[in-house]
C-alpha cells in the first residue's frame, strides 16, 4: 500500500489507547480495529503496535490480562486504565491543537503571507 | 481473565523468564493467524495470505528482537510494581483487621507506645543533660583545676592563678573564677541570684554563644574601662522582662553599677546557677586572700596529662617559695564536662532501667496480645495456606501488621513523651533544674524523634517476630482438621506466652521493689533528726545595702536595728541572724579550711562548712551545746576572736571536745580561739555522714547578707505574717527576702530523693498495671478457648472451684516465677543503687520481706477474676460445641 499514510511520531499511543477506550481488546482486535476506522489510510506496522502496547502496560496506561476469543482461543486482552483515559483525553487535545495550527499556516493561500 | 485482585487473592506465582517469552510468541502466533485468516477470506490463497502478514508485521528479525526487550522490560516493571501494590495491600489488610479488634489494638498499641514514649522521654533527658552536658565548643578540652588535700579539694589563691596562667600558657589557656554579690538591681527590680567575678580570659576559654550583645573581653578587665557585665538569658527574661533594648543599660550589682554588654543564649550559664558574670578585679584588701576556682582549655596538640603535670609542677614551686603549710595539696586537672555528681550518674541509671523495663514490659505485653490474637487466626492462616500463600506471605501478613501497630505506637509514644518531659518540667523544683546545664533546651528533636521511631520498629520486630515465627511452625492440616473454636496452640506457643508473662512479672517487682527501697529512704530521710529543730522557725533573708556608709559599725547596727526589731513581733521567741541556713548543703564559698594549732592532732588540718552566727542562734534552731560555751553579745569585734566547732570537726581532726576546747583555730588566715563545741548538724538530703561546722560570732565576721532566723510560739496565731509587717518599716538600707519556713527550705533539699522515688514509683506503678492487664487478658482469652474442657470437666463432675484452680495454675506459675525472678534481680540492683538509699540497707527487710509477697497477693486476684468465668461455663453448651 504505497498510498497509506506514514504515522506521525507518538499518535500511534493516542489511537491505541482510543480503540481501547471502547472496551478492551487483543493486538489484532485493535490493528482491524485502525484499518477500519481510517478505512486503511494507515500504516501501522504490525510489531511496531506491539511495541506501543507493552511501552504502555509498563508506564501503567494499559493493563493485559490473558482471554479468551469468541473462538475459543487464548488471546491477551489489552484495556485501558484510568491512567490511559487522562492520558488519552491530554494527548487528543494536544494533537487536535497541533493539526489545527500546522492546518492553518499550510491551508493559507501564499499571496497572504506575502503581502507584508 | 483473570482479574489482577483475583491473582493477588490466589498468590498465583510470578511468570519465570521461559513463560513469558513464551507469551510473546502465543501472543504474535494468534495475531498471524487472525490476519492471515482474514486475508484468506478476503480470498488470497493461504500461501500468499502467511507472506502477507509477515510482511505487515514487519522485517523478522530486528523487529523481534525489539519487541522481545519490549516485553522483558515490561515484565520487569510489572513485578516490582506488583510488589508494591503487595506490600500496600498487605498494609491496608493489616490496617483493617486490626480495626476490627479496637480493644485488643489499642491495647497493643498503647504498651508499646508506654514504653517508647518513657524510654523518648528520658533519652531527651539523658541526651540534654548527661550525654550532652556542657554546650560549648571542644567542650572535652575544657577541664577544671582543684587542690587535693587529704581532707578534700580546694581552690588556689588568685594571685596563683595569674603565675599557673603566666607558666602553663602554652599547653592550657587558664581562667578563673569567684563568687560575686547576689543582689541584682534593674529598673525597680530586684532579684537574688548568683553572680561571679570572672578573669579576663574567662570567655575566651569556654567561647559561649551570645544571644544579645557579647561576652566580656579583655579590655573590660581594666580599672580605666567602664563596668561591664553579661547575664544569663534566665535573667533576661526574668528580670529584664526579655528587653532586646538593654545592653548599654545599668545594671546594679552588690554596691556597684555595671553597663550590661551581653546576654548568654541560654545552656551556658557556666558555673550552673549563675546568671550574672562580671570582670574580676580584686581589691587591694583582697589580695592574699580571694581564691578562685580555675579552669582551662587545652592548647590544640596538648593533653590533659601534658596540662596536670605542668600545673602541677608550677603548684609545686609555689608552694615550695612560700614555705606553706599547705604543702600536701596537689593540683589535679579534671574534665569539666565530667563534673557529675556520682548519685546524679546513679540515679540515671536507675531511671535509664526503670523505662527500659517498661519498654520490655510493653513488648512482651504487645507480643502476648498480637500472639493471643494470632492464636484466634491460626484457622485463617491456615486457610491462607492451604490456598498457596507462601510461609512467606504469611508472614510479611503478619510482619505488616507489627508495622502498622509500631508507627501507631511511635505517634502515640512521641505523644506521652511530649506529656512526660512537660510533667518533669513541672513538678522539678527550679532550686535543682538551676543546676543543670542545657535544661532549658529540653524537649523532642530530630534527634529523639529518631529514638523513638528506632525503638517502635524495633519494637515491633520484637513482638512481629515472634507471632510470625509461631505462624511458621504452625502445622496447617493439623489445625484445619480441628473445629475452629476447639483449636488449640501448640505447646511451643503456650510455652511462650507463658515466658512473656513471667518476664513482665519479674520487671514490674523489680521496679516496684526499686521504688519500694526509695520510698523507704525516703521515709527515712524525713524522719531523721537532721540536729536542729525545724518546727516553728521562720526565715528571712536580707542583705546591707548601704552605699554611703559601707563601714564595719554601720553594718552592725543596721543588723541590731533588724534583730531589735523581729524580737519586738509578738509570738517571736527567739531571734537569730545566720550567713547561711543550716542543713542546706554548703553553697558557692561556704567552706573554708581550718587548721588546729597546738594540739597534738593526727589530722590537724581540713575543710568545714562556715556560718557566722549571732548569739541567738543555737538556741533558737535547738543546736545542743556539748562543752564551753555558745557566743555571746560580747563577742563583739574588739574582743578576742572565737569560734565554736561541731563535734563531727573534733572528730575529724581526731580530738576528743574536751581536748580541743581552748585550742587555736585558724580559718582561712583568721585565727580564733575555740569556745565551744555542739552538736551535728547533718546536711540535709545527703547520704553523708554530718559535714564539720565552724562556727563564728557574727559580730566578728560581719557579713554583709545572709538570713533572720526567728523561733516564734506556734499557739500565738499567724506569726508570720506578723513577722513581715514588723519588719515592714525597717531601714531602707536593709534589703528583706520573701518570708520562708525553715521546714519549706529544709524539705527543699530533699527534692532529688522526692523526685526519684516518685519517678521510679510512676514507672513502677504503670509497669504493674501493664503486667496487671496482661495477665488479665491472656487468662480471659484461655478461658475462652478452653471453655470445652472446663465444659466436660465441669460434666464429668469436677467441682467449680477445681476448674478455676486449673484455669489459674499455669497464670499462677508464671506470676510466682516472676515474682521471685524480679526479686532477685532487684536483690543485685539495690547494691548499685545504695549511694542513693539513706539510712537503710539495701537488703531492706521491710522492703524485700514484705512487698513480694504483696504482690503475689495482687497477681493472684488479676488471674482469679478471669479464671472465675471458667466455672460459669455450661457443660451442655460446651459439649455442643
Amino acid at each position: 500500500m504505497s498510498d497509506a499514510l506514514p504515522l506521525v511520531r507518538g499518535t500511534l499511543d493516542a489511537l491505541v489507547l482510543r480503540a481501547l477506550s471502547w472496551t478492551p481488546m487483543h493486538g489484532y482486535e485493535i490493528t482491524s480495529w485502525l484499518e477500519e476506522r481510517s478505512g486503511g489510510q494507515l500504516d501501522v506496522n504490525d510489531s511496531a503496535l506491539y511495541q506501543a502496547l507493552y511501552r504502555m502496560e509498563e508506564r501503567g496506561l494499559v493493563q493485559a490480562e490473558w482471554g479468551i476469543t469468541q473462538n475459543n482461543r487464548r488471546a491477551r486482552y489489552y484495556a485501558i486504565t484510568p491512567a490511559g483515559q487522562a492520558n488519552l483525553a491530554t494527548e487528543t487535545e494536544r494533537f487536535l491543537r497541533y493539526a489545527r495550527t500546522v492546518g492553518a499556516i499550510l491551508g493559507t493561500p501564499p499571496r497572504a503571507t506575502g503581502a507584508s | 481473565m483473570i482479574r489482577p485482585g483475583i491473582r493477588r487473592l490466589f498468590r498465583l506465582p510470578f511468570r519465570d523468564r521461559g513463560l513469558e517469552d513464551h507469551d510473546l510468541d502465543e501472543e504474535i502466533r494468534l495475531h498471524l493467524e487472525l490476519r492471515v485468516e482474514d486475508l484468506v477470506a478476503s480470498g488470497l490463497a493461504p500461501q500468499e495470505a502467511r507472506a502477507e502478514a509477515m510482511r505487515r508485521f514487519g522485517p523478522p528479525g530486528p523487529a523481534r528482537m525489539a519487541l522481545r526487550r519490549a516485553a522483558r522490560r515490561r515484565e520487569l516493571r510489572l513485578r516490582v510494581r506488583q510488589k508494591v501494590d503487595g506490600a500496600r495491600q498487605d498494609l491496608r489488610y493489616a490496617t483493617r483487621s486490626l480495626a476490627r479488634t479496637p480493644g485488643m489494638s489499642a491495647a497493643i498499641v498503647l504498651s508499646l507506645a508506654l514504653g517508647i514514649g518513657l524510654c523518648t522521654s528520658m533519652y531527651s533527658i539523658v541526651r540534654g543533660v548527661i550525654l550532652d552536658p556542657v554546650p560549648f565548643p571542644e567542650a572535652d578540652r575544657l577541664l577544671s583545676v582543684e587542690l587535693s588535700t587529704q581532707g578534700g579539694s580546694s581552690t588556689p589563691l588568685y594571685q596563683d592563678l595569674m603565675t599557673w596562667e603566666r607558666e602553663v600558657g602554652p599547653v592550657v589557656d587558664l581562667a578563673g573564677f569567684a563568687l560575686g554579690p547576689r543582689r541584682i538591681r534593674y529598673d525597680r527590680g530586684t532579684v537574688e541570684t548568683f553572680s561571679v567575678r570572672v578573669t579576663e580570659d574567662f570567655f575566651r576559654v569556654l567561647r559561649p554563644q551570645t544571644h544579645l550583645g557579647r561576652a566580656l573581653l579583655p579590655s573590660d578587665a581594666s580599672v580605666t574601662s567602664e563596668p561591664a557585665a553579661v547575664i544569663s538569658h534566665r535573667l533576661w527574661r526574668s528580670l529584664l522582662a526579655a528587653d532586646s533594648a538593654a545592653i548599654g543599660r545599668p545594671i546594679q550589682l552588690g554596691q556597684r553599677t555595671y553597663s550590661l554588654v551581653g546576654v548568654l543564649e541560654p545552656g551556658y550559664e557556666f558555673p550552673a546557677p549563675v546568671d550574672v558574670w562580671t570582670p574580676l578585679l580584686p581589691d587591694p584588701a583582697e589580695v592574699g586572700t580571694l581564691h578562685v576556682t580555675p579552669i582551662g582549655r587545652l592548647t590544640p596538640g596538648t593533653t590533659g596529662r601534658h596540662a596536670g603535670l605542668a600545673i602541677e609542677a608550677v603548684h609545686q614551686a609555689i608552694v615550695a617559695d612560700r614555705h606553706a603549710a599547705d604543702g600536701t595539696t596537689t593540683a589535679v586537672i579534671l574534665p569539666l564536662a565530667g563534673r557529675q555528681n556520682d548519685g546524679a550518674r546513679i540515679a540515671s541509671i536507675l531511671l535509664a532501667i526503670s523505662v527500659g523495663s517498661i519498654l520490655l514490659i510493653g513488648i512482651a505485653n504487645a507480643a502476648g496480645l498480637i500472639f493471643t490474637r494470632a492464636l484466634t487466626r491460626d484457622h485463617e492462616i491456615a486457610i491462607r495456606a492451604s490456598l498457596g500463600a507462601s510461609r512467606g506471605r504469611v508472614m510479611a501478613l503478619l510482619f505488616a501488621e507489627a508495622l502498622v501497630v509500631s508507627v501507631a505506637a511511635a505517634g502515640t509514644g512521641l505523644v506521652i513523651a511530649h506529656a512526660a518531659l512537660e510533667g518533669f518540667r513541672r513538678v522539678m523544683p527550679e532550686s535543682v533544674t538551676r543546676q543543670i546545664l542545657g535544661w532549658e533546651q529540653l524537649g523532642l528533636d530530630g534527634n529523639v524523634v529518631g529514638f523513638a521511631l528506632l525503638l517502635a520498629l524495633i519494637a515491633g520486630l520484637g513482638c512481629g517476630l515472634s507471632p510470625a515465627v509461631g505462624a511458621a511452625r504452625t502445622n496447617m492440616a493439623l489445625v484445619l482438621r480441628r473445629s475452629s473454636a476447639g483449636a488449640t496452640s501448640g505447646v511451643r506457643g503456650r510455652r511462650l506466652l507463658r515466658t512473656l508473662v513471667t518476664g513482665e512479672v519479674a520487671l514490674s517487682v523489680l521496679l516496684l521493689l526499686c521504688a519500694g527501697l526509695l520510698s523507704r529512704s525516703l521515709l527515712e530521710l524525713v524522719a531523721h533528726d537532721p540536729g536542729f529543730r525545724t518546727d516553728a522557725v521562720a526565715t528571712i533573708r536580707w542583705s546591707v545595702q548601704d552605699d554611703r556608709d559601707p563601714s564595719l559599725g554601720r553594718t552592725l547596727q543596721l543588723q541590731q536595728a533588724l534583730l531589735d526589731r523581729a524580737s519586738g513581733v509578738p509570738g517571736v521567741t527567739t531571734v537569730a541572724l545566720a550567713s547561711d541556713l543550716p542543713g542546706t548543703s554548703a553553697g558557692f564559698g561556704a567552706t573554708r579550711t581550718y587548721e588546729i594549732q597546738g594540739a597534738d592532732s593526727p589530722r590537724p588540718r581540713g575543710r568545714a562548712a562556715w556560718r557566722a552566727v549571732s548569739s541567738g542562734y543555737f538556741d533558737g534552731l535547738g543546736i545542743p551545746l556539748h562543752l564551753g560555751r555558745a557566743f555571746a553579745n560580747a563577742d563583739g569585734p574588739d574582743a578576742p576572736r572565737v569560734a565554736v566547732v561541731s563535734a563531727a570537726l573534733a572528730r575529724g581532726v581526731g580530738q576528743n571536745a574536751e581536748n580541743i576546747l581552748g585550742r587555736q583555730l585558724l580559718v582561712g588566715d583568721d585565727l580564733r580561739t575555740i569556745v565551744g563545741v555542739t552538736g551535728d548538724i547533718h546536711a540535709y538530703g545527703a547520704s553523708t555522714g554530718p559535714e564539720p561546722m565552724v562556727y563564728v560570732p557574727q559580730r566578728q565576721s560581719a557579713t554583709v547578707d545572709g538570713y533572720l532566723i526567728a523561733r516564734y510560739n506556734e499557739t500565738d496565731g499567724n506569726v508570720s505574717a506578723r513577722l513581715r509587717e514588723g519588719l515592714g518599716d525597717t531601714d531602707p538600707s536593709v534589703a528583706l527576702g520573701e518570708l520562708r519556713l525553715l521546714r519549706e527550705v529544709v524539705d527543699e533539699q530533699t527534692a532529688d530523693q522526692r523526685i526519684i522515688a516518685s519517678l521510679v514509683g510512676v514507672y513502677a506503678t504503670t509497669a504493674l498495671v501493664i503486667t496487671l492487664i496482661s495477665l488479665y487478658a491472656i487468662v480471659a482469652h484461655m478461658v475462652v478457648r478452653h471453655r470445652q474442657e472446663h465444659g466436660i470437666r465441669a460434666a464429668l463432675g469436677a467441682s467449680p472451684r477445681e476448674i478455676v484452680r486449673s484455669a489459674m495454675r499455669r497464670a499462677l506459675v508464671s506470676a510466682v516465677l516472676g515474682t521471685i525472678v524480679g526479686t532477685v534481680l532487684a536483690l543485685l540492683l539495690a547494691r548499685l543503687i545504695s549511694t542513693l538509699l539513706y539510712g537503710i540497707t539495701p537488703l531492706e527487710p521491710s522492703v524485700f520481706g514484705v512487698l513480694p509477697l504483696v504482690l503475689l497477693v495482687v497477681f493472684a486476684v488479676a488471674v482469679y477474676l478471669p479464671a472465675r468465668a471458667a466455672a460459669k461455663v455450661d457443660p451442655m453448651a460446651s459439649l455442643r460445641m
